[in-house]
């Protein structure tokens, strides 16, 4: 659905670009995005230090020594209209095994009960409630699931995962009333339809503690062979969460610290106009393979 | 080298910072007063990137472990060697043993310690700037403490050809208690009432007691949004959007209290509503602002931006010229 008066290309300050392609978060919209941003990147223009793709716009960072702001603006905005064409793109899909309900989310909300709007519970036991659910049928609803990876934004690492699902099917619940001082690192964490995993051990943070991944999504040191760039994740990517019980949390837990954990990753091509014509059978199909992983 | 005694109230080692990997969520961290730190670098015939001390309000105490030469640029925080008083803007020849200490503030927020061949931390992500929230760059990721150990590299020159420079007074800056930043208007400006819009720009702010090199915050009166349904994937604030990216030096104004003004160790992204967008160069000017210190927003276009940019690009030419800088 185009948006009247959209994208908005605007300056912001001497060395940044700021459009926004849409108001309501879609990931039409962002497929649009990621693509822009991914052929700005491409473009090699001189003076364009780098595109950062967000959910329903981006930021261009540049330095205007070395080009002319109204040169680029009219270079970014024919590389946008190129890319309203949703054309297939790389996209890897990632499985990331959650303990739910651990005992260290249960721990911080504890330690920041006076910040939640419902301290007599656990967190997933609040969100299941308002999404009229149980705590099981939450955990199947959501492994069920395939998350698009939109952006990183806060910390270094952090990403911002968005539910591959029709907007009225999307469950979601509010961040906490008062944002906690720390959070460990490793949380499934979820604010709104959207969900990240803490890549930061005390970073803070707003969003409902779900459950705890035994494998880091970010690692400055670079210690698993899946974090050599640090992040395991980029914009584009998907992930698929597998419910996973102690023993196997441990167990996991056990070839990280041994620095031999590797993730069940498949790369796939992405089509779009697949995604739009059938969601589920389309994703069906690109899930089957991690079976064989 | 240098012993730490006293690590002051915010002492961090920072270059120009890190670029290029904002999309990443790491921040550039690096000098808040890009004019004040590269001028010392120049003095020193440093390059212009070398690692140098940022310091905050209140100075650290040091000792100096073998000779070399140092500037002090920036806010006046009263620099001492051996207890005697010494001037700003100027390289000056220290020994082994020497004590360097502060005294009280008298103009500006941030003074700068420069030193020939920059200080030597590890590089992180291609600088060596400490990121205050992201904890990482710098010396171990976070401010200095006593008994920390600062080692810089060799010097390129010998020292006594980059002892006794100085800046000529006309090039440097007053730090004012009230300044006005210039600043584009945009991002989701729209969305704010017109009244609010004006008033934003006809209010005197003043920095609150909170503010850091993440962030300043403002205080004044509260501005108010449109009302308008808010968009799916948004917090249920007026003042929220659906996550964005923030340019380092943008507003934001949460539940229309206390606006945001977003620096150089910021969050990269997240969900408020930019209003506009601080001038880079302006930015410097902010950094010297402290808490109860007061600020008018000019609102400017693009040219004229470009404008100011070329302005302070020129002075530091100058500087480089009238100084012999040799890069």
């Amino acid at each position: 659905m185009p948006n009247p008066g959209l994208p908005r290309y605007g300056f912001a300050g001497d060395e940044y670009i700021f459009v926004q392609v849409g108001h309501d978060m879609d990931l039409n919209i962002n497929f649009q995005i990621q693509a822009t941003c991914k052929a700005i990147m491409a473009e090699g223009i001189p003076g364009m230090l780098e595109a950062y793709p967000a959910n329903t716009s981006y930021l261009v960072h540049y330095n205007p020594d070395e080009i002319e702001p109204d040169v680029l603006l009219k270079k970014i905005q024919k590389i946008g209209v190129r890319s309203e064409e949703f054309v297939p793109f790389d996209s890897r899909l990632i499985e990331i095994p959650i303990l739910y309900n651990d005992p260290w989310s249960i721990e911080c909300a504890k330690a920041f009960a006076s910040n939640h709007q419902d301290p007599s519970v656990t967190n997933i036991e609040y969100v299941a409630r308002i999404n009229r659910m149980t705590v099981s049928e939450f955990i199947m609803a959501q492994t069920g699931l395939q998350y698009f990876m939109t952006m990183f934004r806060f910390l270094p690492g952090t990403q911002c995962f968005f539910p591959m699902v029709e907007r009225s099917k999307a469950f979601s619940c509010p961040t906490y009333v008062v944002p906690r001082q720390w959070t460990p690192d490793r949380i499934l964490n979820m604010g709104g339809v959207f969900i990240g995993i803490t890549a930061h051990d005390r970073q803070p943070g707003g969003y409902q503690l779900l459950g705890r991944s035994p494998a880091p999504v970010y690692d400055a040191e670079r210690r698993l062979v899946d974090l050599k760039e640090s992040i395991l994740l980029n914009p584009g990517d998907r992930i698929k969460l597998r419910s996973i019980e102690m023993d196997e949390y441990k167990a996991l837990r056990a070839s990280v610290e041994a620095g031999e954990y590797r993730f069940k990753i498949i790369k796939q091509t992405f089509e779009p106009l697949r995604y739009f014509e059938d969601r589920e059978n389309y994703l069906r199909s690109l899930e089957e393979r991690l079976r064989d992983v | 080298m240098f012993e730490v005694l006293s690590g002051g109230a915010q002492t961090t080692v920072q270059d120009m910072g890190r670029s290029g990997r904002y999309r990443y969520a790491i921040c550039p961290s690096g000098a808040q007063d890009n004019f004040s730190f590269r001028v010392g670098n120049i003095l020193l015939k440093n390059s212009e990137n070398a690692a140098a001390l940022e310091m905050t309000v209140i100075g650290p105490r040091m000792r100096v472990q073998e000779d070399t030469v140092i500037a002090f640029t920036g806010a006046d925080l009263a620099p001492k060697i051996n207890g005697e008083e010494v001037d700003l803007w100027k390289t000056i020849r220290v020994k082994a043993g020497d004590i360097i200490s502060f005294g009280q503030l008298r103009s500006g927020c941030r003074s700068y310690l420069c030193v020939a061949g920059g200080v030597d931390v590890p590089l992180v992500f291609g600088s060596r700037s400490t990121g205050t929230l992201n904890k990482i760059g710098g010396y171990k990721g976070r401010k200095l403490e006593k008994s920390d150990v600062i080692k810089t590299f060799k010097p390129e020159f010998p020292l006594h050809e980059i002892e006794g420079r100085s800046l000529p007074r006309k090039y440097i800056p007053s730090f004012l208690t009230e300044a006005k930043l210039r600043i584009i208007p945009g991002g989701y400006d729209y969305r704010l009432t017109e009244e609010s819009f004006t008033e934003f720009f006809r209010t005197t702010w003043t920095v609150a007691l909170n503010s850091n090199r993440v962030a300043y915050y403002l205080n004044g009166p509260k501005l108010g949004f449109k009302p308008a349904k808010q968009p799916f994937g948004a917090g249920s604030n007026p003042s929220n959007v659906v996550d964005i990216a923030y340019p380092i030096g943008s507003i934001q104004v949460p539940g229309g209290e206390h606006p945001v003004l977003l620096l150089n160790d910021g969050v990269t992204g997240g969900g408020f509503a930019i209003i506009g967008t601080v001038v880079r160069a302006d930015l410097d000017i902010a950094a010297q602002l402290k808490p109860g210190d007061r600020i008018v927003f000019e609102s400017i276009g693009i040219q004229e931006a470009l404008e100011i940019r070329k302005e302070k690009a020129d002075k530091i030419s100058a500087i480089k010229d009238i100084t012999d800088y040799p890069f």
